[in-house]
């Protein structure tokens, strides 16, 4: 295994992880509002958060590109200000990933906290606790295996992002080439050897992911 | 302690619409489901909002439409206790009754969590989850749990249907005692009129979203105002359906089924 595919592994690790610790609190307070709150525009910002789920990621990633170009009127926004852009980084990398997994847990502990059941919440509340207080203590306790597995699941998309990333991040080998990318260079310039180690390591990589949380989801019944 | 209230709400076209008061005693809301007892117990509660009218606790408001006036139904202080009694299937039985004390020292709470559990007869079980549980333990758990607060009204909505007949009787005389005890007045919701009897100082007969007669169970067993009360009695049959059953051709049948039951020595002779 060459140096090139230990990083693009280990790229892949770090940017799963960063989009995963960004996906479940945002993921899941969004999750709550769907859930708990009835407002205007509840159903469009459903559809909003859920279309990266359908889109082609390469659409999704066109979209950010669009809005976070150096040109785009967020990206220009910052550019102006502070000369950077995210454009072919690794935050880039894991921005797509954070949009493209987090209706996974957006979707799973929306799920979860609707599966609550309303007398629990009603006795908390005639017991004289606030919200806040009843959300700590009852609902995010009997949806936790909910949001565990929409953590999980977005962690493993995360894992596995190309096409939003390589619209917004680039391929740069050591920089924003994660393990799926780099995969795709190795099989487009004929290393065999090179993408079939990479592939092996990912998929066991996987594989362990997975049993993992299967027992992380037995163990918190 | 006394309750008073007047309430109006419209929901599916369905309305509901009472006035009564009641003071320190134990009073029970009767009739079919579907009349507007449970939605009564949740708009005292806070838990739904009344259209119109108001409720006064003790004299004090805590909800009046025209004043604007609606206490959250954190603040209310009132004991809520659910058919299914809702305990937290995540916590022991200790902690579901402590999680009816905010607040306080910790010496405090926990000498009021023991005084409960003694109360309540549930010694030997603080550590168990409510899935470990009888029926009628979990409805002493959040008979505690509604009451470890010191509520200024205790609602129980049909605490009992769900128990069987000994822990039932048992669970009546808890609540007569607690009610007692605790000197507050106490709303029961229920479809059962030896409940009622067994129970009620005071009984308010409700259909279709209005109170139909009140007073106490004898006056309205002795005196049932009307065809309707008579039927929720059991004194009256409901108006007949045109009868078919007579000529029903699987009648006959039927009757003759029960044969193999009373036969069921005969497979273990073959």
């Amino acid at each position: 295994m060459n140096a090139l595919s230990l990083t693009a592994i280990r790229l892949s690790l770090q940017v799963a992880l960063a989009a995963t610790a960004l996906i479940v609190p945002v993921g899941a307070g969004l999750a709550y509002l769907l859930a708990r709150r009835s407002f205007r525009g509840r159903d469009l910002l459903d559809i909003a958060l859920t279309l990266p789920l359908v889109l082609p990621p390469t659409v999704t990633g066109y979209y950010l590109v669009i809005l976070l170009g150096r040109n785009g009127p967020i990206g220009g926004f910052i550019y102006a200000r502070t000369g950077w852009t995210i454009m072919f980084t690794w935050e880039a990398a894991v921005l797509a990933s954070f949009v493209v997994a987090m209706p996974l847990m957006i979707r799973t502990s929306r799920a979860a906290f609707e599966s609550v059941e309303r007398h629990f919440i009603e006795t908390s509340q005639t017991l004289g606790h606030s919200e806040a207080s009843t959300l700590f203590r009852i609902i995010l306790p009997l949806a936790r295996k909910g949001l565990i597995a929409g953590a999980s699941l977005a962690f493993a998309r995360a894992l596995g992002e190309f096409g939003a990333t390589l619209m917004l991040a680039g391929n740069i080998p050591g920089k924003t080439s994660t393990a799926p990318l780099a995969i795709y260079t190795y099989a487009g310039s004929g290393d065999w050897s090179g993408a079939n180690s990479l592939v092996l390591l990912f998929t066991a990589i996987s594989a362990a992911f997975l049993y993992v949380a299967a027992k992380l989801n037995t163990r918190v019944i | 302690m006394s309750i008073e209230l007047k309430l109006h709400k419209r929901v599916n076209g369905f309305s509901l619409d009472v006035e009564w008061s009641a003071g320190n005693q134990l009073v029970a809301l009767f009739g079919y489901s579907g009349s507007g007892k449970t939605m009564t117990l949740r708009q005292i509660a806070g838990l739904l909002r009344p259209d119109r009218g108001f409720i006064r606790l003790n004299g004090a408001t805590i909800f009046d439409s025209a004043a604007g006036i609606n206490v959250k139904a954190r603040r209310r202080r009132l004991g809520y206790v659910f058919q299914d009694a809702a305990l937290f299937p995540h916590m022991t039985v200790k902690r579901n009754i402590a999680h009816g004390l905010i607040g306080g020292g910790r010496l405090e709470k926990e000498e009021r969590l023991g005084e409960m559990i003694s109360l309540f007869r549930l010694r030997g079980l603080e550590r168990s989850l409510p899935g470990q549980i009888s029926g009628g333990q979990r409805q002493r758990a959040a008979l505690a749990r509604a009451l470890i607060g010191r509520p200024r009204l205790l609602l129980l909505d049909e605490p009992f249907s769900a128990l069987d007949q000994p822990v039932r009787l048992k669970m009546r005389r808890i609540v007569q005692e607690m009610q007692a005890r605790f000197a507050i007045p106490v709303v029961l919701v229920t479809h059962s009129f030896p409940e009622v009897e067994a129970m009620a100082d005071m009984v308010f007969v409700y259909a279709g979203g209005r109170v139909v007669q009140s007073g106490s169970p004898s006056e309205v067993r002795a005196r049932p105002a009307g065809p309707e009360v008579r039927e929720l009695l059991g004194l009256e049959l409901p108006p007949a359906a045109p009868d078919r059953a007579g000529s029903c051709p699987g009648g006959g049948r039927d009757r003759q089924t029960p044969g193999r039951a009373t036969g069921s020595p005969a497979p273990a002779a073959r």
